[in-house]
């Protein structure tokens, strides 16, 4: 995180959302993106991982309690696992998660899931905007973020 | 001034005086229970309760303390705590408690923990005596009892409609006076009433006896009641965490790229890993080991290296144990260990 | 209420007797009023000090884990002879010997259930039945091998209603409830060693290397805590409610663990501790599974 990130809801703050990227799928994506210089805003911090299925929901509310506004985990669409399963195994998990932190009080928009092959480069920067935009409505995250955050 | 006596109805008025000069923790009515908070504008102290669930200790050892933070190269110290406070209404017990962790925070060792002095320099403790301590507690036999004086400033006897403080030091003398315009001169009744208490608390039979008792644990380290004891524990710590007198701790580094703070933090014996080496080794794997290094520190080697049993009987750990596991009965039970020569105890028993 | 009592000890009796069972885990008198603790019983005579009444109120299932772990052996050396244990449920704990058979932690083989039909569990103080019994589903153990013969409470209509009613409430006010809930918490971890589930031999909120937990007394690192640990029981937790009454500062965990039973039933129509065939909901998956959480960027919303 840079040094001038702020915490607070001043005029500077922009949106921090840590990204879990499946290798195969949404990771080439956003490369895709990137290759196709399609915008998006810069709001995104990317984590590669072999497969959404890996996604230990402790990372998604460790996110959090470090300082990130939003978490957005994006994998294979179901049925193009490169690990075969490995999403759907996760899609459980993911929807009882927001679920719960949902009910604790965490707001939906800001822990997210999404299915982005690597194909679909426009998909990607659509998603980051959307994610960005519905974070940005929120303001900072202060309920799990730490004070050392 | 050494004696003074107050109103029931206006202890509250003499607590929120002494709250514009101090950190004021006083008992106070919360939902279904009673607990030492730091006292507000709007809250009314209460003196409807036998004990508090969690002690003072940690008003004294924080369950969470920073030491030091650093950034790079720089390492800052924490600031000593310098608030001064006040805290009324701990029971005789608890008190008794923080004189006991004076010992091993004070010079045990050579070395001195300076958090924990500091914050005995700044607290003034005005400790309440029990007129009917609770069924679990066993107090009198801990070396304690309903009137004790040790550990604390000033002791508050309850003599009917009103309460009579008692100064035990020159800090609890000194507050007396800075607040004499609430305090009156106790009469000759509400004397004779703090007499009858102290008499009755003299006159308490110990709950158990624990005569003895240091000789037989240090015969009996292998003993098979050991795991008999352990065998329903379920190793929570929870016993560590309300016990008045338990004070291990941990030290850890909380780090986020190139700064990051040291935070001294409660841990339990009881827990599987207070003990695991970084060879992996334990030395103390089981329930059966760890709840035995429970009972020898607080009965064995605080008396060995610190002339104290470091247990004062409140009894929280009776209370609130999830399955009951109750030192009373424990310490019964190694009572009818055999103090004899070793050799013979563990042939075949 | 007794001649349940006379019932499970002469049943304890006979299994002991024809030693069918290497011991039988059940409930003594407490030393402290309105209480009752676990005991382990070994012989016939023994089985007199076994009580049963509203006061019974621990899990016994979180014993038997330890006893069926596998040790680690040396090459050529054979496994030991695991026991057979009896063990004494209410509705509640035989739900969650289920689980753990399911999750195979203990063989179904190796325990003897007896049943006792439950009334509910008393607090100490109020002798009120607590509100955690009043959810109950299951007060009725029909796993069991033995089945003691007793009146039990009714079924509660609806055991989800604490989460429906939770839900109900806007998101503030649930932040609120559970940032008070978590104050309450001191981290001494009873609910961990009062939960049947939570057998794991390294728990995560004791790892240093990754360290996910802070030590703090921090509300964000007891939170993680709580959240974390609560989280472990997705589609596992059978609402013992064990947690709930080891908690020694009244955190209201029920609260949360319902909500977790209710995604299991609406979300995966699952029933954690219903049987010991299924594998738990979130070791597997349907390839039906509902993607209407998932954000799709192309949709108009």
């Amino acid at each position: 995180m840079n040094k001038n990130d702020t915490h607070e809801n001043t005029a500077d703050w922009e949106p921090r959302i840590v990204a879990f990227l499946c290798n195969w799928c949404s990771y080439a994506g956003a490369d895709l993106a990137g290759i196709g210089r399609m915008q998006y805003p810069p709001s995104v911090r990317v984590v590669r991982v072999p497969c959404s299925g890996r996604i230990n929901p402790l990372y998604i509310v460790k996110a959090l309690q470090e300082g990130a506004d939003g978490v957005l985990v994006s994998g294979c669409h179901p049925g193009d696992c490169h690990y075969i399963s490995g999403n759907l195994v996760a899609r459980r998990k993911f929807a009882m998660l927001r679920e719960f932190l949902f009910y604790v009080g965490i707001p939906k928009e800001r822990v997210q899931f999404s299915w982005v092959s690597a194909a679909e480069g426009p998909r990607f920067a659509a998603l980051i905007r959307k994610i960005t935009e519905d974070v940005r409505k929120l303001g900072p995250n202060t309920k799990l973020a730490k004070s050392s955050a | 001034m050494k004696q003074a006596t107050i109103g029931k109805k206006e202890i509250g008025k003499l607590l929120h005086a002494a709250a514009s000069t101090y950190k004021v923790y006083a008992p106070v009515a919360e939902a279904d229970d009673v607990r030492l908070v730091g006292l507000e504008p709007d809250m009314e102290p209460t003196l409807e309760y036998t004990n508090f669930k969690r002690s003072a200790k940690e008003l004294f050892f924080p369950a969470c303390e920073l030491i030091c933070t650093y950034e790079n190269e720089t390492l800052t110290e924490a600031p000593l705590p310098d608030e001064k406070f006040v805290v009324f209404g701990v029971r005789p017990c608890d008190a008794l408690a923080l004189a006991l962790l004076d010992k091993v925070f004070g010079e045990f060792g050579g070395s001195r923990d300076p958090y924990y002095m500091k914050r005995r320099e700044n607290g003034l403790v005005i400790a309440l005596a029990c007129l009917e301590p609770e069924d679990t507690a066993f107090c009198t036999a801990a070396g304690s009892g309903p009137a004790g004086t040790d550990g604390a400033d000033i002791l508050v006897y309850d003599v009917g409609k009103e309460l009579l403080f008692e100064a035990l030091s020159e800090k609890g003398e000194a507050f007396l006076s800075d607040y004499q315009k609430f305090l009156g001169k106790p009469g000759a009744a509400a004397k004779k009433a703090r007499d009858r208490i102290v008499e009755k608390a003299k006159a308490r039979a110990a709950e158990l006896d624990l005569h003895g008792l240091k000789q037989k644990l240090e015969r009996n380290f292998d003993s098979p009641l050991w795991k008999e004891i352990s065998e329903i524990c379920l190793g929570c710590g929870l016993c560590t965490y309300q016990c008045p007198t338990c004070h291990c701790f941990d030290i850890t580094d909380e780090v986020q790229g190139r700064k990051g703070r040291r935070i001294r933090t409660w841990d339990s014996c009881q827990y599987a890993l207070f003990t695991h080496h970084a060879s992996g080794h334990n030395p103390r794997p089981s329930k059966n080991e760890r709840m035995r290094q429970r009972v020898l520190h607080k009965f064995l080697y605080t008396v060995e290296n610190l002339g104290e049993t470091f247990c004062v009987g409140c009894g929280r750990c009776v209370r609130n144990c999830p399955v009951n596991l109750d030192l009373r009965e424990t310490l019964k039970s190694l009572q009818g260990l055999s103090a004899q020569d070793k050799a013979k105890d563990n042939s075949g028993t | 209420m007794k001649d349940m009592q006379e019932k499970l000890r002469a049943a304890v009796k006979t299994l002991l007797d024809k030693h069918e069972v290497a011991f039988v885990i059940g409930y003594q008198r407490g030393s402290v009023r309105g209480r009752s603790k676990p005991c382990f019983v070994r012989t016939p005579e023994q089985a007199d000090q076994l009580i049963w009444d509203q006061t019974c109120s621990n899990n016994l299932t979180v014993y038997l884990p330890p006893l069926f772990r596998r040790p680690r052996l040396r090459p050529g050396q054979e496994p030991p002879p695991l026991p057979r244990v009896g063990i004494v449920v209410k509705g509640c704990d035989a739900l969650s010997v289920a689980g753990l058979v399911r999750e195979k932690q203990v063989p179904r083989a190796n325990i003897v259930a007896i049943g006792m039909p439950c009334q509910g569990i008393l607090d100490p103080d109020s002798k009120q039945v607590l509100p955690s019994c009043l959810d109950c589903q299951h007060p009725v153990p029909e796993q069991a091998d033995i089945k003691i013969d007793g009146p039990a409470r009714e079924p509660a209509k609806d055991p989800l209603a604490r989460a429906r009613e939770f839900e109900a409430k806007p998101i503030e006010e649930r932040w609120r409830y559970f940032a008070e809930q978590i104050k309450k918490c001191i981290r001494c971890y009873a609910c961990r060693e009062a939960c049947p589930n939570c057998y794991c031999k390294s728990c995560f909120a004791d790892s240093t290397n990754p360290r996910w937990i802070g030590l703090s007394s921090e509300q964000s690192d007891t939170m993680l805590y709580q959240l974390g640990r609560l989280f472990h029981q997705a589609g596992r937790c059978v609402g013992c409610n064990a947690c709930v009454r080891a908690c020694p500062m009244g955190v209201d965990l029920h609260t949360f663990t319902t909500k977790l039973l209710k995604d299991a039933k609406e979300l995966f129509d699952d029933t954690p501790g219903e049987d010991t065939e299924s594998v738990p909901l979130l070791s597997t998956f349907d390839p039906h599974d509902s993607d209407a959480f998932i954000t799709d960027p192309d949709k108009q919303d």
